[in-house]
């Protein structure tokens, strides 16, 4: 298996938040949200847009939350290029969160920064928790070039940086 | 098996977890779901995937979970020794008090000054067969009327059926009026539907002052002038039957009254160059409009609240159906389908020895609304405080607020101080039982049995199977109902030894057995469509009516006419305050989760900043609402979403519980600046019927 | 070469590897952030009130870790305000005695007492919070809670701060006694309980030299492993706590990604 990433449907999405409430009740993360939803409304009345990004770890092929971290709590799994946090070696200094492009990282009430896990601790064939419980289908996981045609049938374009990010947006 | 594969395995692993069915009851959409638990305690949840929701939940229920660890619920029954001061009694007290007041209120009232309301447990058609069959009261009502009461009639005027449901998956052309399907009145499986149309290349025009979600997936969206709904369509009804563009044949052998509504339509002169200056929106939209709407098949034309919440509503609601009429789009695929319901039967068998009669007409009819499809509640006052039409001396609250969620709050409160015996049942000890003599903790919808149609297109039969211990002491439904039905002399007929039992009865007339249906979840049937062609409809003439012959037997104009609302704005109080609700919160259930609330904590009034710069209000400011009855301090957003004139709080009806820690403080509650304004025909509350003033504080 | 020349090479030495462990870890890391991210971040809106009540908040009351629970809030206390009040006094001593007669400070007596006292009771403090965090966290092991506990930077600490105790009881059993040392609380006690095996030679001298190596040794272990946390997280974390900072990071990019390919934005 090569790098895991996500397919993201702005289109589809309606903002409706399962998704984040999906994942913290299967990771057990209360009100630290791994996958908040984010809503912005642009225009001037009445031409006014709503657009909705759900917004889990990317999981960079090179994630610069790795190199920000002074205690080098962070590791990228060689599998399938998951990025994880070691709970044991993190101490809460939030450089991984300035240095994400995306703000990912939280700090949770005890202390540590915490981020999506790509539901590690279910096997790979099952959809992600966040993507199972998507009422629009906006969500797709799965390895980058298995879903790539996915994408390509859905108008995916792959998110650019330097951190390489693995997601595919439909804009 | 229910469950997607491997995630049960995966759960059994990792949390040791078995899954039990459920359902949802959140809202009144009952998503069918899995429940897994463990040592009693809830691990994960989601949508049944075998079910129309393919395993998909909104998150007001996927963050329901925590309702069954929420230590602020009511758990044991309470009696009320003063005001706002309760004690705890035991259940037998509790039976046994209820007992002795019904006895009492029946020989000195009589049995129909006791009145039953509820929401959304379907358990209640054990109070339902108790009350109307065993007690002799009629009065046996649900919240309509502060959800639906408009469009509830429209559809039983035009089609004779309660409960069309959205076909949107195979529909072409989707024409939605003042209805959030994609935000706040959501119901999963049809936004799942709704989301494939658009995939499809359906079309999608949404009509609503608000820039809502759905309007963010529309292809056009119509800033309606609010509450002109109707206007517009009744002009797009003029285009469509002036042009030719209605289905003829259609119309020729399955509708009733197309002459007399041409000629209405031609008398009135219910043009769009006459609607314009009434809706604000152009004729040549809706020339434009009611073109395509005619020539895209299929289509569905829909409305809900948006249109419901003004005293008008009920004549914009039909209109809209009507539009669906003319142009043959009924039941078909891609159009609304009048729901085919499952064969279930009841619970409960009282032979005909022991039923009671009913003496005086329900409290409805009594109150000069024949054809209200649910009480009028903003009426109800009237009846206990006057008399009028008959003294209403008791009244049950199972599963509902109307201390929050009604307007006119002060003299909703005052009703309820004035009642002779009041009974709260609910998960938490709400505004509403606050003020009651007696409030009984009910089990959640984790923690009960139940089993009760589905609310999908065809047949459908869902069901849950408690998954975890009731907290506390409290008691499902059923339980609370035998209660008292054993102290009442009717303990033979309210018999089992297991909830299984009455299911058993409930789900005999299914092809399958009670244990498919609990290994399932659900059942469904073949979902059919035209079924009109088969069976006349539920109408007086069996046919579409275009022309309201039920409402023409009742003195009631049988065509459409144009109203405008009861309120408007004027110098004084320049606003319309309308209300909408949060896709985040909904009735009782979700203002006390930590969850829900760390989302969205409080309400807040939406204002477009071109009403709020001349007032020097900035996004964030406290504001004060002000209306001829009253006023409130509330949190504002600014956004361009929002049609200047008007302001919306978002979470009207309900927001700022004062009861439970979680909300306590948090929020405002604005039903008390809303007068009642009722619709005259359906007694649907109107609560869009409401002018405001604004000032920064 | 005399013990406090050696302390003089020592010390530069370590506290050189401090700070390029310090440079390695941290300000490259923070170079890679503001590289990456400080176009986003409107540094002109920093609220210095908020800023300073972060600080208050996470530093000095350390507040997030009392709600995880007192003990550990607790522990934690004592451990890093003792040390960072021992810190202080020992710069204090350190600079004090090299630049004004020491005389009055080795002797022991009457001279400089607050010096000593304050020594002596933040190394009790930080003795008292390192030897119940290890015992805590040896019956951790292996749980939950074991991700919070550091137990090799513990451990570490711990043998400066007996190493310490240790010379200084020596030191003062070697000296007449004294009524107004008790001022040196612990290192007073210590050296009356062992005054009987005086005078300490070779004793003191290797654990005045383990001490000095030690202490230095530790000082640029902060640089270089979790014990970083200390100049990490309140830098990162006052920041975190300023809404309007966070906020517009992460809403600067995201109204990137949300703009259309084409069409209107």
């Amino acid at each position: 298996m090569g790098q895991t990433g996500w397919i993201f449907d702005i289109n589809r999405c309606i903002g409706c938040h399962a998704c984040t409430i999906a994942c913290a009740t299967w990771n057990g993360t209360d009100s630290v949200f791994w996958r908040p939803v984010a809503r912005i409304e642009q225009g001037t009345y009445p031409d006014v847009v709503i657009r909705n990004l759900s917004m889990p770890c990317r999981h960079c092929a090179d994630a610069p939350c790795m190199q920000a971290c002074p205690v080098k709590a962070r590791s990228e799994r060689a599998s399938d290029g998951v990025v994880l946090v070691d709970q044991g070696t993190c101490v809460g200094g939030t450089l991984c969160f300035w240095a994400c492009p995306f703000g990912v990282p939280k700090i949770g009430p005890e202390g540590k920064m915490s981020k999506c896990t790509y539901c590690d601790n279910r096997p790979d064939g099952l959809p992600r928790a966040c993507e199972e419980v998507c009422p629009t289908k906006a969500i797709v996981s799965g390895d980058l070039e298995a879903i790539e045609p996915i994408a390509r049938q859905r108008g995916a374009e792959r998110v650019g940086g330097p951190a390489r990010p693995a997601l595919f947006l439909v804009r | 098996m229910i469950g997607t594969a491997g995630l049960a395995e995966t759960l059994e692993r990792l949390k040791g977890a078995q899954m039990t069915p459920g359902i949802c009851y959140v809202c009144p959409f009952n998503c069918p779901t899995e429940v897994y638990t463990r040592a009693g305690k809830i691990v994960y949840i989601k949508g049944n995937q075998t079910s129309p929701n393919q395993g998909s939940r909104c998150i007001k229920g996927q963050a329901s979970h925590y309702l069954p660890t929420d230590p602020e619920r009511l758990q044991y029954p309470m009696r009320r020794v003063a005001p706002g001061k309760f004690e705890r009694i035991s259940w037998n007290a509790a039976f046994d008090l209820i007992a002795e007041k019904l006895t009492k209120i029946k020989q000195q009232w009589g049995p129909e000054s006791v009145v039953y309301l509820w929401h959304i447990d379907p358990n209640s058609v054990f109070a339902q067969v108790f009350l109307t069959q065993c007690y002799g009261t009629p009065n046996y009502y649900g919240h309509t009327s502060a959800c639906e009461q408009d469009r509830r009639l429209a559809v039983l005027s035009v089609f004779g059926h309660p409960f069309p449901v959205r076909d949107y998956e195979r529909s072409r052309y989707i024409m939605l009026w003042g209805i959030n399907q994609l935000g706040a009145n959501q119901n999963i499986f049809e936004s799942i539907g709704l989301n494939a149309a658009l995939s499809q290349g359906a079309k999608l025009v949404y009509v609503d002052p608000a820039f809502t979600t759905t309007a963010s997936k529309a292809h056009e969206w119509i800033p309606i002038q609010p509450g002109t709904d109707g206007a517009m369509a009744l002009a797009m009804t003029w285009v469509i039957v002036e042009e030719r563009l209605y289905d003829e044949p259609f119309v020729r052998q399955w509708c009733h009254g197309f002459d007399e509504l041409r000629a209405h339509l031609r008398e009135r002169a219910y043009t769009p160059e006459w609607a314009e200056p009434i809706c604000q929106v152009p004729a040549a939209t809706i020339h434009r409009l009611a073109r395509e709407f005619a020539t895209t098949k299929p289509a569905i034309a829909e409305t809900f609240k948006g249109l419901g919440n003004y005293a008008n509503g009920l004549d914009a609601s039909r209109t809209v159906y009507i539009l669906n009429a003319l142009t043959g789009n009924v039941d078909g695929p891609g159009n609304l389908v009048l729901k085919e319901w499952a064969p279930l039967k009841s619970p409960i068998e009282i032979p005909a020895a022991k039923q009671a009669r009913i003496e005086r007409p329900p409290l409805h009819v009594a109150m000069g609304y024949p054809l209200a499809p649910d009480l009028p509640t903003q009426l109800l006052p009237e009846a206990v405080l006057e008399g009028r039409p008959y003294p209403v001396k008791a009244i049950f609250f199972q599963c509902t607020n109307p201390a929050m969620s009604e307007p006119n709050t002060a003299r909703y409160l005052e009703m309820l101080r004035a009642l002779e015996f009041s009974v709260a049942i609910d998960v938490y000890m709400s505004e509403t039982a606050n003020e009651c003599h007696l409030a009984l903790p009910e089990a959640s919808f984790y923690e009960r049995a139940e089993v009760r149609q589905g609310l999908w297109m065809g047949p459908q039969a869902i069901l849950s199977v408690p998954a975890v211990p009731p907290m506390g002491e409290a008691k499902p439904l059923y339980e609370i109902v035998r209660g008292i039905a054993e102290r009442m002399g009717y303990g033979e007929e309210f018999r089992w030894s297991s909830w299984e039992d009455w299911a058993r009865r409930i789900v005999g007339a299914l092809p399958v057995g009670l244990d498919d249906v609990k290994r399932e979840g659900h059942w469904v049937g073949p979902l059919r469509y035209h079924k009109y062609r088969e069976t006349p409809l539920g109408t007086p003439t069996g046919k579409i009516e275009l022309y309201a012959t039920g409402f023409a037997q009742h003195g009631y104009n049988p065509l459409p006419e144009w109203r405008e609302p009861k309120v408007q704005p004027d110098a004084a109080y320049p606003f319309r305050l309308i209300n909408t609700k949060l896709d985040v919160h909904c009735n009782l259930t979700t203002q006390n989760n930590p969850i829900l609330m760390n989302l969205v904590g409080e309400n807040w009034v939406e204002m477009n900043p071109r009403d709020a710069a001349p007032l020097g209000i900035r996004d964030g400011d406290r504001v004060e609402l002000e209306s001829p009855l009253g006023k409130a301090t509330i949190q504002v957003r600014l956004r361009e979403g929002m049609r200047p004139g008007v302001v919306s709080v978002r979470h009207g009806h309900g927001f700022g519980h004062w009861m439970g820690k979680v909300p306590k403080g948090r929020g405002t509650h604005i039903n008390p600046l809303i007068d009642t304004n009722v619709n005259p025909i359906s007694g649907g509350i109107g609560y869009n019927e409401c002018q405001v003033r604004i000032r920064k504080v | 070469m005399t013990r406090m020349t050696l302390f003089w090479i020592l010390i530069p030495l370590f506290i050189g590897a401090l700070f390029v462990g310090l440079y390695r870890n941290l300000f490259v890391k923070l170079g890679v952030i503001l590289g990456a991210s400080g176009r986003f971040i409107p540094f002109q809106s920093l609220d210095a009130a908020a800023l300073g009540r972060a600080y208050a908040d996470e530093v000095v009351v350390q507040r997030r870790i009392r709600l995880r629970g007192r003990l550990p809030w607790a522990r934690h206390m004592l451990i890093s305000w003792g040390f960072s009040v021992l810190f202080v006094f020992d710069v204090l001593t350190a600079l004090l005695t090299k630049y004004l007669p020491s005389e009055p400070f080795m002797a022991g007596n009457g001279g400089w007492l607050f010096l000593k006292f304050g020594l002596n009771l933040s190394g009790m403090v930080l003795l008292v919070g390192l030897v119940v965090a290890l015992g805590r966290g040896a019956k951790a092991a292996g749980t939950e809670e074991a991700r919070f506990n550091d137990m090799p930077g513990a451990a570490f600490l711990l043998a400066v701060v007996v190493t310490w105790f240790i010379a200084v009881a020596m030191h003062f059993a070697n000296l007449r006694p004294d009524p107004s040392r008790g001022w040196a609380l612990l290192g007073h006690w210590l050296g009356e309980a062992i005054r009987g095996g005086a005078p300490y030679g070779a004793a003191y001298s290797f654990f005045w030299i383990s001490h000095a190596l030690l202490a230095s040794a530790f000082l640029a272990y902060l640089g270089w492993s979790r014990m970083i946390h200390i100049f990490a997280a309140p830098l990162g974390r006052i920041f975190y706590h300023q809404p309007a900072i966070r906020d517009a990071k992460v809403r600067g990019v995201m109204e990137g990604l949300l703009r259309p390919r084409g069409g209107r934005s």
